[in-house]
């Protein structure tokens, strides 16, 4: 029995469409850190 | 009443069965610790739940163990040996995390709340109130930071590091999408915990609810078997 691919090809919207949601969400991760230090260095409001 | 921590918690312990259900099934213990990081989750959405009805001390200091210090680290920590396959550094962390955990409890359970508990309004979110009640000594807040970054990183980064290697080598789609939904779910009450850490905008409930609904998709669209279609078979075949 021959072993079942998942490969796949990517659509033309997929392809445009996923890295730019990585990268997005790798900035707003990014951004949620520096939140974090400016809270903790007492820049922030709180 | 607040409605939205109830739709959280019943959503947060159907997330938590279906993926202990998955751990009894085919094992993992990236799995048994997701598990427990949705335990932590679904009990920080449950006191607030309480904490909509009446004020409880013990509650209180469970909302913020729970909800501000263990669950992202504790997912994260899922994330982290799901990833890391040298089995001696995931167990070190994993009982680095676990004393962590304890010292964190220990450290909340003796903390003294302020005679501001005594004003609480159940119709307001803890959110907005915590500060005032709970005195947090320096090593509460020294620990809230370094879980919270550690954890984030971890089941944030981590999702996204995945969903990036099953795009690179173009298989499964299905947990590059999963991946990204987790990453998406999980940035939700990161962000909305750090903007109330920070005194700004508190929008934590409802980032709580939509964060764990997303988060749900993502695990299920990242463990639903992928159909393969027959021309994706032939040309595997040919291959």
């Amino acid at each position: 029995m021959r072993p079942v691919s998942h490969r796949f090809t990517p659509s033309t919207w997929s392809h445009y469409l996923v890295p730019i949601l990585i990268g997005v969400l790798t900035l707003v991760l990014l951004a949620t850190l520096v939140i974090i230090f400016l809270a903790v260095a007492g820049i922030t409001p709180g | 009443m607040h409605v939205i921590p109830i739709l959280s918690t019943v959503v947060t312990f159907g997330f938590t069965v279906a993926v202990l259900n998955r751990y009894f099934r085919k094992g993992g213990i990236h799995l048994l610790l997701w598990g427990v990081g949705l335990i932590l989750y679904g009990l920080g959405t449950l006191t607030e739940v309480i904490l909509g009805l009446a004020f409880n001390s013990l509650a209180i200091k469970l909302w913020y163990l729970c909800g501000a210090m263990l669950t992202a680290a504790w997912l994260g920590q899922g994330t982290f040996n799901l990833l890391v396959r040298r089995r001696g550094v995931a167990m070190t962390m994993n009982i680095l995390l676990g004393v962590v955990s304890l010292a964190a409890i220990t450290l909340l359970l003796f903390a003294p709340l302020t005679s501001a508990a005594a004003s609480f309004d159940i119709a307001k979110p803890v959110s907005t109130q915590y500060k005032d009640i709970l005195t947090r000594n320096g090593g509460v807040i020294f620990l809230t930071i370094i879980l919270n970054i550690y954890g984030t990183i971890c089941l944030v980064g981590g999702a996204l590091y995945s969903a990036y290697l099953f795009w690179r080598k173009r298989v499964l789609l299905n947990r590059v999408i999963g991946n990204i939904l987790i990453a998406a779910g999980a940035l939700m009450p990161a962000m909305a915990g750090s903007l109330v850490k920070a005194g700004l905008v508190d929008a934590l409930y409802l980032s709580e609810l939509l964060g764990v609904i997303i988060m749900f998709l993502g695990f299920w669209q990242a463990t639903t078997p992928q159909t393969v279609s027959r021309t994706e078979t032939a040309t595997a075949s040919v291959r």
